[in-house]
């Protein structure tokens, strides 16, 4: 969701005049109510080399003269700000993206209002991203938030306008020691053209948590009348110290699925199943490792994916805008901090395979924090497969990101 | 005579040895449990300083806000650095929890790993009681107070065996952890004791160094602990994401 400059300058403008508010400096300052402005410049500069033989290439560069090399500079101001009290608090997630000439777009992930009556019980009510799932590069359950990209599935994401109210309570026992349920209404969203909305598509969803046998187990569910229907469960659990197990189970009804027969667009609802299985690991030389198996129904199989590639220039993107196109996927990723014993470095390997079409996404980072509050990432992606093939047909075969992050 | 005064001090050696037997003599499990409450009270809040040097001699200092709550329950908000802001961790027994505001969710982590990269790790950062976790194999009385070789009750324990010293007041001094093999794993040394107020006296600095971390050296500096209760629904995930609000 976009919104124009005009919005951005109100927002900052808002955000200087609260800077004259004291801000919470220090630890034992920051025990006063205070507003607390915080956030993150990011910097990534990228260059790629392009995949001339990808119709999305193709279909950007038609009629044009086709580079070599492809490079973006963006960067993006992430602005958050949290006033908080014992009982209540309120709370902005924001960013400002300035890429080359064009006007600066400005997204609010989240602006939210929490009041706490009690240790027991929360409302919160606002714009809030509530992450659901224990998926790392994906999820099945996470039907409060946008689908996650497993190219990058740290990075921040929009929430919806919703009510919560949460409730908790804890338990001396061997088995169960927390129970936790939250009640979640979605208000119906206006249309771009009218300022109300209909309130018969106001949606509802709730989440039941247990923490038994010290298994985190969650029990979730959505309903609106204009969204699929969804129901699951997730599992998290230390089998041993180093090693983590989780996994997530999701069924869904009434799903849209966007089909290509014949070169023409054509939509089906369909019941589904999408789950996951994945583990994390810590070995003895402190690398963590984290493993996981996605599979959705509702993703394409190897001929939809193929039918929709051939008639790419013909259809919006729009009806194939998820992260991940297809039904299944292995994701691997291996980190490393302080690598050969270099200090302030990181080092992680990941791999993205397409199993239904043999398809790689392999990605290198190398992350070095110089000093306090200052962090400098090198990035290498290479796509990986045939033309035919999802990850085989992105706009580029390589990216290099060079990117620097600047926390205030 | 000689021989009737010998037999004298016989009897009353016998007496001696009877009646030493007969006081109820503190056992090892007993002590360790005293150096527990004498180290911290049963459910507190307290600030402390995370200082991690590093061979080239680069600092990373970071300051975080700490409840506890009987043996078991722990919780850690990152107050600063700006890029470790609003971080927060929380343990309950063997389970291990990291939430970063911007991942939005706890992820699970383990004992062994460091939150702040250093030699201490999250185990001893998020340090629960340790007679929760050792139970005493041996005790051996020194000069200062005590000798303590203690054994992990479980395997999900970070180190397999600690000797712990400890003054007879119940104030520990160093601990070496060792892993099942008998490898020293790192030392921690506790300096500077300090009055803290409402009878919490113990010290202030933690420092640790290890063979397996040349060059390194981290401390915790407690800037300030205050006995505070607080209900067990505070030591939840729900809560980790608002832990700053027991601040104010």
């Amino acid at each position: 969701m976009k919104h124009s400059p005009s919005i951005m300058l109100l927002f900052l403008f808002s955000i200087s005049v609260l800077y004259l508010f004291p801000s919470g400096a220090s630890a034992q300052e920051g025990k006063e109510p205070s507003l607390e402005i915080g956030g993150v410049l990011d910097i990534p500069y990228t260059i790629m080399l392009p995949n001339q033989d990808s119709p999305i290439f193709n279909l950007q560069y038609a009629g044009k003269p086709e580079p070599d090399i492809l490079s973006t500079y963006p960067f993006t101001l992430y602005l958050n700000g949290d006033y908080q009290t014992a009982e209540m608090g309120v709370h902005i997630r924001t960013a400002t993206t300035v890429s080359g000439e064009s006007d600066p777009s400005f997204l609010l992930y989240e602006l939210y209002g929490n009041y706490s009556p009690s240790d027991h019980s929360l409302i919160q009510f606002g714009k809030r991203n509530l992450r659901w799932g224990k998926g790392y590069a994906f999820t099945s359950v996470g039907y409060l938030s946008p689908e996650k990209d497993p190219e990058d599935p740290e990075a921040s994401l929009a929430g919806y306008p919703l009510i919560n109210t949460q409730f908790t309570w804890s338990f001396a026992s061997d088995a169960l020691n927390n129970i936790s349920v939250d009640f979640i209404l979605l208000p119906a969203v206006p249309t771009s053209t009218v300022k109300q909305a209909d309130a018969e598509y106001t949606g509802v969803a709730g989440k039941l948590y247990l923490m038994l046998w010290d298994t985190d187990i969650d029990i979730m569910g959505y309903y609106s009348k204009d969204k699929p229907t969804k129901y699951g469960m997730d599992f998290s659990r230390n089998i041993v110290s180093e090693l983590e197990v989780h996994g997530e189970l999701s069924r869904f009804q009434d799903e849209k699925k966007y089909l290509l027969s014949g070169g023409t667009l054509k939509m089906e609802t369909i019941d589904g199943f999408a789950y996951l299985l994945g583990l994390r690991w810590l070995s003895s030389w402190n690398a963590t490792t984290i493993f996981e198996y996605y599979h959705t129904d509702a993703g394409l199989t190897r001929n939809e994916f193929l039918q929709y590639r051939a008639y790419l220039s013909n259809v919006s993107k729009v009806y194939f805008s998820r992260p991940a196109l297809m039904k299944d996927y292995l994701y691997l990723k291996v980190s490393q901090p302080e690598p050969f014993g270099i200090v302030d470095t990181s080092v992680s390997l990941y791999s993205i395979y397409n199993l239904n079409d043999r398809g790689v996404t392999a990605g290198l980072q190398i992350g070095y924090k110089p000093v306090t509050n200052l962090e400098l990432s090198f990035q290498n992606i290479l796509f990986i497969g045939p033309e035919s093939s999802e990850f085989g047909n992105k706009l580029s075969l390589y990216k290099a990101i060079l990117e620097v992050k600047l926390s205030f | 005579m000689m021989n009737r005064l010998w037999k004298y001090q016989a009897l009353l050696f016998i007496c001696f040895v009877l009646i030493s037997a007969a006081l109820p003599a503190e056992t090892g499990e007993e002590v360790l449990r005293r150096i527990d409450k004498t180290m911290m009270p049963a459910s507190y809040e307290a600030y402390r300083k995370i200082i991690e040097e590093y061979p080239d001699g680069k600092k990373k200092e970071f300051q975080v806000y700490l409840i506890k709550k009987d043996q078991d329950k722990t919780a850690m908000l990152f107050l600063s650095p700006a890029s470790e802001k609003g971080r927060s961790t929380l343990r309950l027994g063997d389970n291990m929890w990291l939430y970063i505001p911007n991942v939005g969710k706890p992820v699970r982590i383990t004992s062994l790993q460091s939150v702040t990269g250093g030699v201490f790790n999250n185990s001893d950062i998020m340090q629960v009681d340790y007679s929760t976790e050792y139970s005493v194999a041996d005790m051996e009385l020194t000069p200062e107070g005590y000798l303590l070789s203690l054994k992990a009750k479980s395997k999900t324990v970070a180190y397999d065996q600690l000797k712990m010293w400890a003054t007879k007041s119940g104030i520990i001094t160093k601990i070496e952890c060792y892993s099942a093999s008998g490898m020293l794993i790192k030392t921690i040394e506790f300096k500077d004791i300090k009055d803290f107020g409402n009878g919490i006296i113990r010290p202030a600095v933690m420092e640790t160094y290890s063979p397996l971390y040349k060059g390194y050296r981290s401390s915790m500096i407690f800037t300030e602990i205050k006995r505070r209760e607080f209900k067990d629904e505070v030591f939840t995930l729900n809560y980790m994401s608002r832990i700053e609000a027991l601040r104010k």
